[in-house]
């Protein structure tokens, strides 16, 4: 198999494992059900990790809730705009400035700025049990 | 001169050499300390043996060098200094390159200076220029004195102290009535380009002939022939414009046929228009040659170690393979679902990923880039399906 190929099976793959976690939590409250991945951090060290709520906030989210959804995880707040916009760029048919939106928007300020509200979330939302 | 070795690796310094030539008269414009260097002619020839001048520095010295070389230019005309504009690294090629530079110099004129005084190539520069019997010119441009080797080699020669204004002055005069006088000559039909060597971003070496062209140029009705600077900087060609889009030329490609002043961008060729608005054939190429975000398509071309364009490849085009896909996305999702720290590692590899592209270093950029690949994959699966795992157990447990 070419490496073309594989790539064209690796993308579907990945679309088809998003839509399927997509329609996992849209139609399932990972509140409401048990069966659900739980934060290991949370449950050895009892301090939250800088993705807890991430679940619940995909749910609400789906469910059109804005506003309860980001209160789950206010680091989401940046990093799924950054996120949605980095994958439409990427599916984008290819043009000069797809790829310079898709430049800008995965360059290196943007990885730092990434670790850099990660760590600071990470203490925030420990401190003031966010 | 003094050649730096592994700039490829360090900065963003191109391996372009301009040699001014006594037959043709280009404007280099190098943006110095940036990562493009722009090579452009003005327009055919004017004037011919005008002599040149072989400038022999160290790079530490580029201002102050750069500066002088000005103001030689501005008594003296144009074109006339060869300088080294960057570097150049000590690759046989290069050192040809310079060797021939000497050889057409009329007058080599060497700067001393604290970092020229130990560099071994400006030397080594020297005593080449001297073996030619070369009319050496030493000018002091630090009012350092003289190390023994110096004194040896210049000892009996007058030595020009650039802290003198009166004696910076006599010099530009000298170096006019040195150089031979300028004859005409008639202008070139076909544009040479500067002596170029291991750059995409510049026309080729040798320029398609006269006699080569008027036997291609009329072929099938009325279709141009072009000769192409293919990803490696090696003249191809000559092909027409239906087999040169099958070839993964970019908009960036230079391109030259007969009848064309220049070697020019390919976008900028009213007849290769057509090639940018389709794409390609697909029996030829299985992937156009730009496609982001398959990075493992692009590795056929043996090692990038060229300039990097401005900021992105698209400002430079086909001559640095695109950016590999450097999964930042894929490392911040990780880090953000999975809770583990290894996303953070897989981000900082992300970065390093562009980085190291923008100085030039494709490998590197390469390898950053699986790099983050693999401490992506990592954090999902201790992180993503260890969670998984852990909620399972709690949940069955619930359940039960």
């Amino acid at each position: 198999m070419n490496s073309v190929n594989k790539a064209y099976i690796l993308r579907i793959g990945v679309a088809i494992l998003a839509i399927l976690i997509i329609g996992i939590y849209f139609g399932f409250d990972p509140e409401a059900h048990p069966i659900f991945p739980k934060c290991i951090l949370l449950a050895t060290t009892g301090y939250k990790c800088p993705g807890c709520g991430m679940q619940r906030l995909v749910y609400h989210l789906l469910h059109g809730e804005v506003r309860t959804a980001f209160s789950y995880n206010y680091l989401a707040v940046f990093v799924i705009p950054w996120i949605l916009a980095t994958v439409v760029c990427t599916c984008l048919p290819h043009s000069k400035y797809a790829r310079r939106m898709l430049d800008r928007l995965t360059n290196r300020t943007v990885g730092i700025v990434n670790i850099v509200l990660y760590f600071l979330w990470w203490i925030i939302r420990n401190i003031y049990n966010l | 001169m003094e050649r730096c070795h592994n700039t490829a690796s360090t900065s963003p310094t191109v391996k372009t050499v301009c040699l001014l030539t006594s037959e043709y008269k280009h404007a280099t414009a190098a943006r110095m300390g940036e990562n493009k260097i722009i090579v452009q002619h003005t327009d055919t020839v004017t004037s011919a043996h005008m002599g040149s001048i072989f400038i022999s520095y160290s790079r530490h010295d580029k201002t102050a060098v750069f500066n002088l070389k000005k103001e030689i230019e501005a008594v003296v005309g144009d074109g006339v200094c060869w300088i080294d504009l960057t570097g150049i690294e000590s690759s046989k090629m290069f050192i040809d390159t310079i060797i021939d530079a000497i050889d057409r110099a009329d007058i080599f004129l060497f700067m001393y200076t604290h970092a020229s005084e130990s560099s071994e190539w400006t030397r080594k520069e020297i005593e080449y220029a001297s073996i030619k019997s070369k009319k050496i010119v030493f000018v002091k441009l630090e009012p350092i004195p003289l190390s023994k080797y110096y004194q040896f080699q210049f000892g009996g020669h007058d030595i020009i102290d650039m802290a003198d204004e009166s004696q910076k002055e006599k010099l530009l005069q000298n170096l006019k009535t040195w150089l031979p006088a300028p004859q005409a000559v008639a202008t070139p039909d076909v544009p040479t380009s500067p002596t170029v060597t291991n750059t995409p971003d510049s026309p080729p070496t040798q320029p398609p002939t006269t006699k080569e062209t008027s036997t291609e140029e009329p072929s099938k009705n009325n279709q141009f022939m072009f000769y192409y600077i293919d990803s490696t900087g090696k003249q191809q060609g000559p092909v027409d414009a239906d087999t040169l889009r099958t070839k993964g030329i970019t908009s960036n490609t230079l391109v030259w046929r007969s009848g064309m002043d220049e070697w020019t961008r390919a976008k900028d060729v009213p007849e290769l228009q057509h090639i940018f608005m389709t794409p390609p054939p697909p029996p030829h190429r299985p992937t156009p040659p730009q496609t982001p975000s398959t990075p493992t398509n692009q590795q056929s071309t043996g090692s990038y170690n060229s300039p990097s364009g401005t900021s992105t490849a698209t400002a430079n085009g086909g001559d640095l393979p695109p950016k590999p896909d450097n999964y930042l996305v894929w490392s911040i999702l990780c880090t953000v679902c999975c809770c583990i720290p290894g996303g953070i590692y897989a981000i900082i590899c992300s970065n390093k990923v562009d980085t190291l592209y923008k100085s030039g270093d494709y490998e590197g950029a390469k390898r950053s880039a699986e790099e983050a690949k693999k401490w992506a994959i990592i954090s999902a699966i201790v992180g993503g399906i260890g969670s998984f795992i852990y909620g399972l157990i709690v949940g069955l447990g619930e359940l039960s």
